[in-house]
């Protein structure tokens, strides 16, 4: 039973904000999707030159990371936080507050794809020195980072006050999942906005010789892995509070929905030196320590995973389902009054093969056999392009038609696009694992040199891998093309008369205990700063010991250094 | 939020308790096997040397009995040594810098796989029993010509000692046109690259985009240097940038392909 | 009517044997786990393999 009466509405002006949030980043994945398409034709050699239509592969490729992987991902947390959190704390957010967070992402998303779209910023999502971007590309990335920290300071007097009018009440498990992201994102920004801010952008300006290239990748990589929680842990919100009401039943285990959000907050930052197992100046014995750590954290998304099976075991024999297996056929993969059900449930599928391929690539010495090969974007089309983007289609579908009150158009082709987006990603992963374990690299256009038989480098054992990747990525780019159909059309169709107000039906919990260790973040968020020092400060301290020479910036199109302004 | 209506029951099910114990064992036994391999048989990932000079220019060190230590500079856009050639049963410690930007260096079917990166050192090394080729490609996107930035590794029961193709050469001609970036582009092998090859360039009739016929000459050598974009070459993308030179260095570079001729 | 609702919930909490639990659930974990293992072991097996021959 779900008592549905509340008395708040969301305020006229968090709706224009969640909207513009959600439809502008879809705006920019048309390009993010067309280019990701042009890069498998590419790979393939079916394009054998260096730009086409106007755009270089690189300078594409940093375009289809930058939207894809950075603002789409970010403006829908904010979004799906906004949405989430006002209703079930049941409070206004600041309009001042909410609107800056989104003027500032607007203003930097706009900065950092101006400069790649003139070109000045060819220097892929990652931005590694001595490679060098313009200054305004540095500058957009920061300002759209500090965007997003104030969506949480938003949030944060609302939940204080929410505390101490609910005393002895469980914080809702969809408010302390985005807490959880975001205080997992704020931890993790920090270090990269000292790289970009206090490291790149004076040097891109000329105002410094040069930038010490081991201490940026470090500060960057101690971003970047939290950085994929942070895209994955708003799709375990949807997993957790909306999934096991889709599939009829309840969520098994709200605790356990708990203990895996602050396992995450502890357990995300100590570990991005299994990024860098082939750098230089990082001790060995350290990135094993990090090893240990990257390994522990997947036992929050084991615990997930059961739980994850059991609610749907729960939904599946609420509806008939029976057996030890055979419950699975009763699950609503093609309802329509469950569409946004195959968005979520697909996800889980490819990430099962997401989540083994990156255990594997944080195993230590076995990261060697597959580092910077094709591999490794075969292992990450299995997790952000799979859970977190087909979270990200359904939810903001969903969202839209919801708070515009349109219906949702085409509903048999809305339900068959996770399923055809499914079979194109484990397609591509396929091409893409196999090409990797023959050592195709990544990020390269191989068209002009590996795929092409007029090259002295042409590989013709590639041939294979780098043709079936590039059906993957067609039949990917189908998908994405039904979707924008389907968004349009819905964003078209008459408004509905009469719609109840929106509310996003999460679901209730069979097991409800309270344990008292889950109901403060405090505890949890001091051990993860602890852990985080202790996890980085002998590496750290020994890069500045070390005194690396700065290294001098260079433009991705010359080997002569670019010469100093000052 | 709904789940407040129900009754709320104590404890975590047992059944939770059970999966979190298969987890943790799952994860136990991955990390021994890592430990296992790593500090048992060896098999690890680059570590920092704080004290190892880092070298400026590729080189071969031979350390006799078929041991080599192979300094390899990598740089836009090609490795140098850009070819070596082993006997069967080598055992090769190599050691990667970069001139310029962050690249990667993988020798494919091996667990050589490495950074590089400007003024620090990555080590790695390597047993070829096995004969055969080996290819060296550059895994990390360094900039425009990133995907011609590859090497080869040839394991041959044929040779008993080391030879490489590619090193540093001593020629002021050849090393001026490496400090202007010229050799990013055009080799002195003979094979084209993202721009053809200097060597045999000489006095050759170069077809233009436009379908024109020039003859490779110093008029059209100081053209090409001061303003490629006028005279695109059919057959290569037209990516050459101009290049500030003063006169006397055109000449040097002009005298050094004709000598290449 | 709130009141009714939880009359009928707390009644099935009464029956211990009428409890949810999920063996299906176990069971897909389980063979989840023996599947990540068997790949994992494989990409074992080769990096050893590449690097010491075995």
């Amino acid at each position: 039973m779900t008592i549905d009466a509340r008395s708040y509405q969301m305020q006229p002006s968090l709706r224009a904000i969640i909207l513009i949030e959600l439809l502008v980043p879809l705006a920019l994945l048309v390009f993010g999707a067309y280019h990701g398409v042009l890069q498998v034709l590419y790979r393939a050699g079916a394009i054998r030159a260096t730009s086409f239509a106007g755009i270089d592969y690189y300078q594409g490729l940093t375009a289809h990371g930058v939207i894809n992987a950075i603002v789409l991902t970010t403006m829908f947390a904010v979004a799906l936080g906004h949405a989430l959190i006002s209703q079930e704390l049941e409070s206004p957010l600041s309009t001042f507050g909410a609107g800056l967070s989104l003027a500032l992402m607007l203003l930097g998303a706009v900065m950092a794809a101006a400069m790649i779209f003139l070109g000045k910023a060819t220097v892929l999502y990652t931005f590694y020195p001595p490679l060098k971007a313009h200054p305004i590309f540095y500058l957009g990335l920061a300002l759209f980072i500090v965007g997003s920290w104030i969506a949480l300071f938003t949030w944060i007097p609302v939940y204080l006050r929410w505390r101490k009018q609910h005393p002895g009440q469980k914080t809702p498990l969809a408010v302390v999942g985005m807490f959880a992201t975001f205080i997992i994102w704020q931890m993790a920004t920090l270090p990269v906005a000292y790289e970009v801010l206090v490291m790149l952008l004076p040097w891109s300006l000329g105002w410094t010789p040069g930038v010490n290239v081991v201490l940026s990748r470090t500060l960057f990589w101690f971003f970047g892995h939290p950085l994929v929680y942070f895209w994955l842990l708003p799709i375990y919100v949807l997993y957790y509070t909306m999934l096991p009401r889709l599939a009829g039943g309840k969520l098994f285990s709200d605790f356990a929905g708990r203990v895996s959000f602050m396992a995450f907050i502890v357990l995300s930052c100590p570990l991005g030196l299994h990024h860098q197992f082939a750098d230089p100046g990082i001790s060995s014995t350290w990135k094993a320590v990090q090893t240990v750590l990257t390994l522990m954290v997947a036992i929050p998304s084991m615990l997930t995973a059961f739980t994850l099976a059991a609610s749907l075991e729960h939904g599946a024999r609420q509806r008939g389902g029976s057996g030890l297996f055979g419950w699975w056929k009763a699950l609503p993969y093609f309802s329509h009054e469950s569409w946004l059900f195959p968005y979520l449930f697909c996800g889980l599928v490819i990430f099962l093969f997401g989540g083994v391929t990156g255990i594997i690539n944080a195993s230590y010495a076995m990261d060697n056999v597959i580092h910077n090969t094709a591999w490794l974007p075969a292992h990450f089309h299995l997790t952000v392009a799979g859970p977190v983007f087909l979270g990200i289609l359904g939810m903001s579908l969903f969202l839209i038609t919801g708070l515009l009150n349109k219906p949702v158009a085409a509903l048999p082709t809305v339900v068959a696009i996770p399923y055809i987006w499914m079979l194109g990603t484990f397609t591509f992963s396929t091409g893409l694992f196999i090409g990797g374990l023959r050592g195709e690299p990544r990020r390269t256009n191989l068209g002009l040199t590996y795929l092409n038989p007029a090259s002295p480098s042409y590989r013709p054992d590639w041939w294979i891998s780098t043709h079936i990747g590039a059906i993957g990525g067609v039949i990917m780019g189908f998908a994405i093309l039904l979707y924008f159909i389907v968004l349009i059309r819905s964003l078209l169709a008459p408004t509905l008369k009469n719609a109840p107000p929106f509310r996003i039906p999460l679901s209730e919990a069979y097991h409800d205990e309270t344990a008292a260790s889950v109901r403060n973040f405090t505890p949890w968020v001091t051990v993860a700063v602890i852990l985080c020092m202790a996890a980085y400060y002998v590496p750290v301290r020994d890069i500045i010991r070390s005194k690396y020479q700065p290294a001098p910036a260079y433009a991705p199109s010359s080997a002569v250094p670019i010469a100093n302004v000052r | 939020m709904a789940s407040s209506s129900l009754p709320h029951q104590e404890g975590v099910a047992p059944i939770e308790k059970r999966v979190l114990w298969i987890a943790t064992i799952f994860t136990a036994l991955t990390i021994g096997l890592i430990a296992y391999a790593a500090w048992g048989l060896g098999v690890g990932v680059p570590t920092c040397m704080p004290n190892m000079p880092v070298f400026k220019s590729a080189a071969i060190i031979k350390h006799g009995g078929k041991n080599y230590e192979i300094h390899f500079l990598a740089r836009m856009w090609r490795f140098e040594p850009s070819k070596v050639v082993v006997p069967a049963g080598s055992t090769l410690d190599v050691a990667v810098t970069s001139k310029d930007v962050t690249h990667g260096f993988q020798i494919l079917g091996t667990n050589v796989n490495l950074m590089a990166l400007p003024f620090v050192l990555t080590t790695g090394h390597v047993q070829f029993n096995q004969p055969g080729i080996y290819h060296i490609v550059c895994h990390e996107y360094c900039g425009a010509a990133h995907q011609n930035m590859n090497a080869i590794i040839e394991v041959s029961s044929q040779v008993d000692d080391i030879s490489a193709e590619g090193l540093p050469s001593l020629d002021a001609g050849h090393n001026l046109a490496d400090a202007k970036g010229c050799l990013a582009c055009h080799s002195v092998d003979g094979n084209a690259g993202v721009g053809p090859s200097f060597k045999g360039l000489w006095g050759q009739s170069s077809q233009l985009a436009d379908g024109s016929v020039r003859m490779v000459d110093a008029g059209f050598v100081k053209a090409m240097i001061q303003h490629p974009e006028a005279t695109p070459v059919k057959g290569f993308d037209p990516v050459m940038p101009a290049v500030p030179m003063t006169d006397d260095e055109i000449e040097q570079l002009t005298n050094y392909i004709h000598e290449l001729q | 009517m709130a009141n009714q609702a939880l009359n009928v919930m707390n009644k099935n909490n009464d029956k211990k044997s009428d409890e949810f639990v999920p063996r299906g659930a176990l069971a897909f974990f389980a063979l989840m786990l023996l599947c990540f293992g068997l790949i994992w072991l494989g990409m074992y097996w080769l990096t050893l393999h590449r690097q010491l021959g075995l």
